[in-house]
């Protein structure tokens, strides 16, 4: 189970300008064996709402929204969902559907494209 | 002809003139050529600066120049005036901003502290650097036990 100080790590790395912040979550948040350190770190990413922080958790396999455990894909599109502004995220999605090589992450992007569009 | 045959007013005239007895101040005074003695007792047409009136003329010039100066000196006292107020304006604004950033730090500080004491062990500042932050991050891994799920 994850604890309260991670949490509350994972939340300053989120509201950090620093664009080190992205680096950490990716690579010790997104990486991690732990479900929900995966769950919470993606929806960090998701609030950050910068181009880097979104291609991570959209583009890529296995991370944020093409995560293998469906409470952290959910809990990334939730976070989506949530948004304000989802001009970014409409932008890498629309990239993802035509150039991503992988069929199954065109896929998901497709399905929350029209999510968002609903 | 001779005057004085014929009567004796003129006689009596010549008399009064060289007896030296007449009551006349201005008797002894010769106007027929001679050198007055008291010379000083006429006022001449040419005005005679005295020495009295050239240190007056002198005390004039000096003060109307004093005057010029020290109307100068007014447009230069004012000049450094004004910039000394500037500065000081300056300094008092830079001073006011100082201690309102102060003043801002402080509450900062109070306000994190205040957090940190409610919300325990387990509480992270935000201002924590990225680095330091990746140090907790790692702690936290291996405090859950590395790779479990």
């Amino acid at each position: 189970m994850i604890s309260n100080r991670l949490i509350n790590i994972i939340n300053v790395l989120e509201k950090s300008n620093d664009d080190e912040s992205v680096k950490v979550l990716k690579e010790l948040g997104t990486e991690s064996p732990n479900n929900e350190v995966r769950e919470y770190t993606a929806k960090a990413l998701v609030n950050k709402n910068t181009h880097e922080s979104l291609e991570i958790v959209l583009m890529n396999d296995g991370k944020g929204l093409n995560d293998l455990s469906p409470v952290v894909a959910m809990g990334t599109i939730n976070a989506i969902l949530d948004l304000e502004d989802k001009t970014e995220v409409m932008k890498i999605l629309d990239d993802t559907i035509k150039l991503n090589s992988i069929e199954k992450i065109r896929e998901n992007a497709r399905a929350l494209k029209e999510l968002i569009l609903l | 002809m001779n005057i004085l045959k014929i009567g004796g007013i003129g006689k009596t005239h010549t008399n009064n003139v060289n007896s030296g007895v007449s009551t006349n101040p201005f008797a002894a005074v010769n106007f027929r050529g001679n050198v007055l003695p008291f010379g000083d007792v006429f006022v001449g047409t040419a005005k005679k600066v005295g020495l009295g009136e050239k240190i007056q003329n002198k005390i004039k010039m000096i003060s109307g120049s004093v005057l010029g100066n020290v109307s100068d000196l007014g447009k230069r006292v004012y000049e450094p005036v004004k910039s000394f107020a500037g500065r000081i304006r300056e300094d008092l604004v830079l001073a006011w901003d100082k201690t309102v950033g102060r003043t801002m730090e402080v509450k900062d500080l109070l306000a994190e502290k205040t957090k940190s004491l409610f919300k325990g062990k387990d509480y992270v500042a935000e201002n924590t650097p990225v680095p330091e932050l990746r140090k907790m991050f790692e702690q936290e891994l291996e405090n859950m036990g590395g790779l479990s799920v």
